[in-house]
């Protein structure tokens, strides 16, 4: 279980991985964007996206966005919730449920992405 | 000058508590965005019936308000990393201000594309109103 000094000595660590995170994330979103919501000249539909998504290069990306999304997304979250909760069980309580979060988004993703053969 | 600290606390207070909203609003965003984009597991019928539901005026206007809440994010982000190493600690208050107008820059020139594209919010609405772009 993470105790609070646990939290504290990962906390440098943390705090940059936020940030390296952060501008990691800046990037891919802005391809992403650019490439789904100005590039794409129709609507969001399977033949529009299923060529590029099944690609190895496109699906390093987005596994890759995926990990890191929830990384930032859930630690961020962890991060405000702990200000709130200072309940011992309870602590234990949410950060469990955040790693059950955590680990559920990240199994449906890779089982979206890894797979994907494209059109059929 | 009394006034003008109460003034810049509030500030910072309200940039850190954007912050932190816009971050909860991003993970929810996230782990609906994980749940929609699945149904490519259950082939083409499964994923247009599933964006058939979003390719719409009202969803479209909600994703260039998407994209401003991950622009304040983005930028208020900068921000608290230069006050957290320590650059232009005494002058937040303007760097707030800097932050404000590049998020609401790139947010227009994003938004403009966004609404001005085929398939984008304004097309969208020509479409249901029975208007001539596609």
């Amino acid at each position: 279980m993470m105790h609070r000094e646990n939290v504290r000595s990962g906390g440098a660590v943390l705090w940059l991985f936020q940030r390296v995170s952060g501008v990691y994330l800046a990037a891919v979103l802005f391809a992403h964007v650019w490439l789904l919501h100005y590039l794409l000249r129709e609507d969001l539909t399977f033949a529009a996206v299923a060529d590029r998504v099944a690609t190895p290069l496109w699906k390093t990306i987005d596994i890759s966005f995926l990990v890191v999304a929830l990384f930032h997304g859930l630690y961020g979250l962890w991060v405000v919730l702990e200000d709130y909760i200072h309940w011992g069980w309870a602590r234990i309580f949410i950060y469990s449920a955040i790693s059950i979060v955590a680990i559920v988004a990240l199994v449906l993703g890779i089982l979206t992405i890894l797979p994907f053969q494209g059109g059929f | 000058m009394r006034a003008l600290q109460r003034y810049r606390i509030h500030l910072g207070t309200a940039a850190w508590i954007l912050h932190r909203l816009s971050g909860l609003a991003l993970i929810l965003y996230l782990l609906t965005h994980i749940w929609v984009i699945h149904h490519l597991i259950g082939g083409q019928g499964s994923f247009d019936k599933t964006m058939e539901f979003f390719n719409n005026p009202p969803f479209k206007a909600l994703e260039i308000g998407l994209v401003g809440v991950i622009l304040y994010h983005l930028w208020n982000g900068v921000r608290v990393t230069l006050v957290d190493i320590g650059v232009m600690v005494e002058r937040q208050k303007t760097m707030f201000g800097t932050v404000v107008v590049i998020w609401l820059v790139t947010w227009g020139v994003v938004a403009y594309a966004m609404l001005t594209r085929v398939g984008g919010l304004l097309s969208a609405m020509a479409r249901l109103g029975g208007g001539g772009l596609s």
